[in-house]
């Protein structure tokens, strides 16, 4: 096989693609502060470097629907919205051309191409989802590989700081083996790489992970699959987290609700332990070591940054309190209480408030308050309607024998009461002061973007700014809405696969796709106006096909009872199965039928190659 | 499914309109004077259409927004293709009334283990980007906030495990309140006695013959109208 050729040919129509948003952005800016990166997410590390300057790397995933809807809002791309919002931030290095960004799966892959591109002098924002991305990371060199090894090896050192005694001498031992592991690791590797003809390591993305795993060791088998499995991981991740925490937010009651393309990073609910004190706790390890990318590279060592600043409140409760009506006013105060301190900013959202209840016998009780968007408490304050509610959730889940749980017997669960809390804001997302207009608001400044965005077409429209506002107001309406509900509401896109698991993508939370605003000229985007041929005749395929499939499927299909009575099969389509898939049967093709069982229910069932039938849906 | 005694068997054939025949039968003249009086009734209140005239018709103009709908679908009889197509029909409201977007759409369900599959619901017209799916098996607990605020105007209750009366009469006064349509479907047949009083319309949609006809399905108003049925080809 020849490695000699990487690079491809980009046609120029693929070019202007706007690319997808990934959740890891990594920033080299010189001189950039924390503050300038939290205006983008309250997920945060410091990546120090070696060589070079360090580097920052944000997790998007928290707000990744806050910054969607922002890029609707103001009718870009999300890519451009993140952009913007760096350059802003960031004025003095944009102006001189001397910040370097680049947007990716993983944060591994995101720190290896920002690595690539400064060896090349390369500067500006980049996403691996674009075919210019793409290209530049067929193009990342062994010697950058190398640097990076050595940079993790770095962070697996220093990953311990902040734990206490007792965890940390079982985590310096797993990160020191780790990192040995990995050094010998990558020797071998960079040995290797002559004889296997590997130029660059891009090239490795085929090989089989076992292989790997065997010749050069688990830590580099691990470090390969963060930079070429990463959606894999993503989609394992998604479907691996059902904890309770996420339970509670997302309404998940069955094992796959956490379905397909959906991602909210959740560290754990709540922890209970035993202090000496009732107020001066311990150091929580759980919430200052939360890993947003445990789920799909449990050893990458991520720390989370945290502003110099925490608004936090204490309460001494002068009775115990067991029930929540009883709380619930005390906590009303508190988070307004909050909101006047001078460390917490009318401009800022918050995403998590941490909830320390301190129990008469001397145990604490961590409850994360968490939203689904970027909430602002200012904007609520007197009533605190939103926070009440999801603290109100987050206290039924993490209480299993109080009041508010429907299936305690007062009888029999006594409840422990409550003596005093803290309240702090655990993550907020910063308004940076340049994405405010004169208010402190950022819709202003929104919709002189999207006349900006729409000024280049040269439509004209009148009422351009009226159905702005109101796209806006019924867009705040719908966040707010999602934030008060203790379960998930679902959106659902169309996605042109002849798979019918594959059909459809599940939307992130707050992705408000009005079509009709979308038609319009006026607010139309320069990227929904790139209308895509191909897609459109796809849709149109999978529409004429779905006109005979159900409305409901079950997530998970399960084989047909072969002591039931099916009386009737009537054929409706053949598809081919993926059968290339990590963990598919190796079935080729799939015969649909509708059959009618023995309880006169409709089902759609499906025949594989291999002679197996499974109820797939059913016609409700 | 027996019919009525008072029952006069009467059955005329409507034209076909949009690749969709329907044929009314089982109607009793005094039906046929209810139905006109029903229409009257609700032509001062906006109501949802399904867009398929012999339906909307036959459901004396359409569901009348403000109150609550409750249907007695048995799960996997198809009868939840016709709650679709009313839905189908959203834009059609924003077409009459002063809105300039179509209303917003809310289906919970309480089935753990079954999803909805978008492309079938966007095959038969309804507007995906408009609507929000939701598992949710009690749902006045889970979507309290939801029936406070006004900004679904159609809500799909779909089978849910627990809906008290108490339940019931809370949702026909916010559904009033907001001029929400709350559809409530039922896995199993409504009578006159068995359903929800708080509901203005109690219908019962099955498939007469699953194996020899299945594309084809009843439905028959059980109170809210007179007495009549309906058979229906998908």
């Amino acid at each position: 096989m020849n490695f000699t050729s990487n690079t491809n040919v980009i046609p120029m129509k693929n070019l202007s693609q706007p690319g997808r948003l990934l959740p890891f952005v990594a920033i080299s800016v010189p001189g950039a502060d924390l503050t300038d990166v939290l205006s983008l997410t309250p997920r945060v590390m410091r990546w120090d470097r070696v060589s070079s300057e360090r580097i920052w790397i944000a997790d998007l995933e928290s707000c990744i629907g806050y910054w969607r809807a922002q890029a609707q809002l103001q009718g870009r791309d999300e890519i451009s919205c993140i952009r913007s919002v760096l350059e802003r931030t960031t004025g003095v290095a944009h102006q001189q051309k001397t910040m370097t960004a680049v947007m990716a799966d993983h944060p591994w892959q995101a720190v290896l191409l920002l690595e690539h591109m400064q060896r090349r002098g390369l500067r500006g924002f980049v996403s691996l989802s674009t075919p210019i991305g793409q290209n530049l990371w067929r193009e990342v060199s062994w010697s950058a590989w190398e640097v990076c090894v050595g940079d993790l090896s770095i962070h697996f050192d220093a990953g311990t700081a902040g734990l206490s005694e007792e965890n940390m001498v079982s985590a310096v031992k797993r990160q020191v083996a780790f990192a040995k592991s990995l050094r010998r690791g990558c020797e071998q590797l960079l040995r290797a790489v002559p004889r296997l003809g590997m130029t660059m390591p891009w090239q490795m993305r085929g090989m089989d992970p076992l292989a790997i795993r065997r010749r050069f060791g688990a830590a580099l088998h691990e470090v390969w699959t963060w930079a070429f499995a990463a959606p894999e991981l993503r989609e394992e991740r998604s479907e691996r987290d059902d904890s309770p925490a996420r339970k509670v937010l997302d309404g998940d009651s069955g094992a796959g609700a956490s379905s397909r393309g959906f991602l909210f990073a959740l560290p754990e609910m709540s922890t209970s332990k035993a202090v000496d004190s009732p107020v001066v706790g311990t150091a929580n390890p759980v919430v200052g070591t939360a890993n947003p990318v445990s789920g799909f590279g449990a050893k990458f060592p991520w720390r989370g940054e945290k502003p110099a600043t925490r608004p936090e409140i204490s309460r001494y409760l002068e009775f115990p309190l067991c029930e929540w009506d009883h709380m619930q006013p005390l906590l009303k105060e508190d988070l307004d209480r909050l909101c006047a301190l001078d460390s917490w900013h009318d401009s800022e959202r918050v995403l998590s408030l941490e909830w320390r209840l301190v129990l008469s016998d001397m145990t604490i009780l961590e409850i994360p308050v968490r939203f689904r968007h970027p909430h602002h408490l200012h904007a609520e304050s007197g009533h605190q309607r939103t926070a009440l509610l999801q603290a109100l959730y987050s206290f039924q889940a993490s209480l299993p024998g109080s009041a508010m749980d429907p299936s305690r017997h007062a009888d029999m669960l006594p409840t422990i009461p409550v003596t005093a809390w803290h309240l702090a804001v655990a993550e907020r997302l910063l308004i940076p002061r340049q994405a405010r207009d004169l208010f402190g608001s950022s819709a202003g400044l929104a919709l002189q973007a999207s006349v900006d965005a729409c000024a280049g077409d040269g439509s004209v429209d009148e009422n351009r700014e009226w159905r702005w506002n109101l796209q806006n107001a019924k867009l705040q309406e719908l966040l707010h809405l999602e934030n008060r509900l203790p379960v998930r509401l679902e959106s659902w896109d169309l996605s042109p696969d002849w798979h019918p698991e594959d059909s459809a993508r599940q939307v992130l939370p707050a992705s408000f796709a009005d079509g009709s605003a979308q038609k319009s000229s006026a607010l139309k985007p320069s990227a929904f106006q790139r209308f895509d041929d191909s897609r459109s005749d796809a849709e149109a395929s999978l529409t004429a096909v779905a006109r005979g499939r159900p409305l409901f499927v079950y997530r998970q299909p399960y084989a047909l009872p072969k002591d039931g009575r099916a009386r009737l099969w009537r054929f409706c389509e053949r598809t081919m199965d993926k059968w290339w898939r990590q963990g598919s049967p190796r079935a080729l093709q799939r015969d649909y039928y509708v059959v009618t069982d023995d309880q006169e229910r409709k089902l759609w069932v499906y025949k594989d190659s291999l002679g197996r039938v499974q109820i797939h849906g059913v016609f409700a | 499914m027996s019919l009525s005694k008072r029952t006069i068997l009467q059955s005329y054939t409507v034209p076909e309109s949009e690749g969709t025949s329907a044929e009314i039968c089982d109607t009793t003249l005094a039906d046929m004077a209810g139905v006109g009086l029903a229409a009257d009734l609700t032509s001062t209140r906006e109501s949802l259409l399904s867009g398929i005239s012999p339906l909307d018709d036959f459901l004396g103009g359409g569901l009348v927004c403000g109150t609550i709908c409750e249907w007695g679908i048995p799960f996997g009889s198809g009868g939840r293709e016709v709650v679709a197509a009313f839905l189908a029909g959203v834009s059609r409201l924003a077409e009459r009334s002063s809105d300039a977007a179509p209303p917003w759409i809310l289906w919970a369900h309480g089935r753990s283990g079954l999803t909805a599959y978008p492309p079938a619901w966007h095959a038969r017209g309804v507007p995906l980007t408009r609507t929000r799916f939701a598992e949710a098996g009690k749902p006045v607990v889970d979507l309290k906030p939801v029936f406070m605020d006004p900004f679904f105007k159609v809500i799909v209750l779909d089978a849910p495990r627990s809906l008290s009366d108490d339940d019931c009469a809370f949702l026909a006064r916010q559904a009033r309140a907001h001029g929400q349509v709350v559809i409530i479907l039922r896995d199993y047949f409504l009578g006159q006695r068995r359903g929800n009083v708080w509901a203005r319309l109690r219908l019962n949609c099955w498939c007469p013959d699953p194996v020899q006809n299945p594309e084809t399905v009843n439905l028959r108003v059980v109170r809210g109208l007179a007495q009549r049925q309906m058979q229906w080809r998908l």
